[in-house]
């Protein structure tokens, strides 16, 4: 039963584009490039675009340098875990093209730049946020 | 000959899952977006939330509300019963004037 005092978000993968999928426990290291969206349950570390939404689900974890050409739902981890609460993961750079929203169970260590952050209370951004701007933004292209 | 669109559907649906719902937060939620524009935004939020009602009203899967953008069903609850008392409202005064107006047409 849902608790009508939180929002809700509803993820259809099929309507969202989300045709990638890392499970819970699975951890990918490397270079890469997803056309569509991906729903990351486990961990993903390395460099990378996006071409399209991010979820990343609770406890999953993204680690690196990432663009996002999308959304970016954020239930669980971005960064590496820190020894302290004032400790940020330096290695840690992801850019979101849409919007970033940041449920009250995520956490991020790392910098996080976003055209636009909705965040819920709870949330932690133990790093830092940088707004990205329309000139900064990449061009789209869309094809026929 | 297989159709591409419904085979990379059926494996979106059985690696990625069915669509699912996730509680993000308290409603009241914490906005950080630039100044400009912001009341604009707001009311466009506003607006977006009256047609999630509105499509609500005919769907009884209550339309594509919180599909990519999280929601707040209280909010959404109250703005469908705004809707359907202004509709009954807006019923009630055609209905009057539409009495009037045949009244003055037929009764002299």
């Amino acid at each position: 039963m849902l608790d009508k005092t939180q929002d809700t978000l509803v993820i259809d993968p099929v309507k969202m584009n989300i045709v990638n999928r890392i499970a819970a426990d699975t951890v990918l290291a490397g270079d890469f490039l997803f056309k569509g969206g991906v729903l990351l349950q486990g961990t993903l570390q390395g460099v990378g675009e996006i071409a399209g939404r991010l979820v990343v689900w609770h406890d999953a974890r993204l680690i690196g340098r990432f663009r996002i050409l999308g959304d970016l739902y954020l239930l669980g981890q971005l960064g590496e875990a820190t020894e302290t609460e004032d400790d940020v993961d330096e290695g840690t750079e992801i850019e979101c093209q849409g919007t970033a929203y940041v449920a009250s169970s995520g956490v991020s260590t790392g910098t996080l730049i976003a055209a636009k952050l909705r965040m819920y209370d709870g949330a932690v951004l133990q790093g830092p946020f940088r707004t990205l701007r329309h000139g900064q933004s990449l061009p789209i292209l869309h094809g026929d | 000959m297989q159709d591409r669109e419904a085979i990379d559907r059926y494996f979106t649906e059985q690696v990625v899952g069915e669509p699912v719902v996730v509680e993000m937060g308290p409603s009241a939620g914490i906005r950080r977006e630039p100044a400009r524009g912001l009341r604009l935004h707001l009311l466009e939020a506003q607006a977006e939330l009256l047609g999630h009602a509105a499509r609500g009203l005919v769907s009884p899967l209550q339309g594509d509300a919180g599909l990519g953008q999280p929601v707040s069903t209280h909010a959404l609850a109250r703005a469908r019963r705004r809707l359907l008392v202004l509709a009954l409202v807006g019923i009630l005064a055609l209905w009057s004037a539409l009495l009037w107006w045949l009244f003055e047409r037929f009764a002299r």
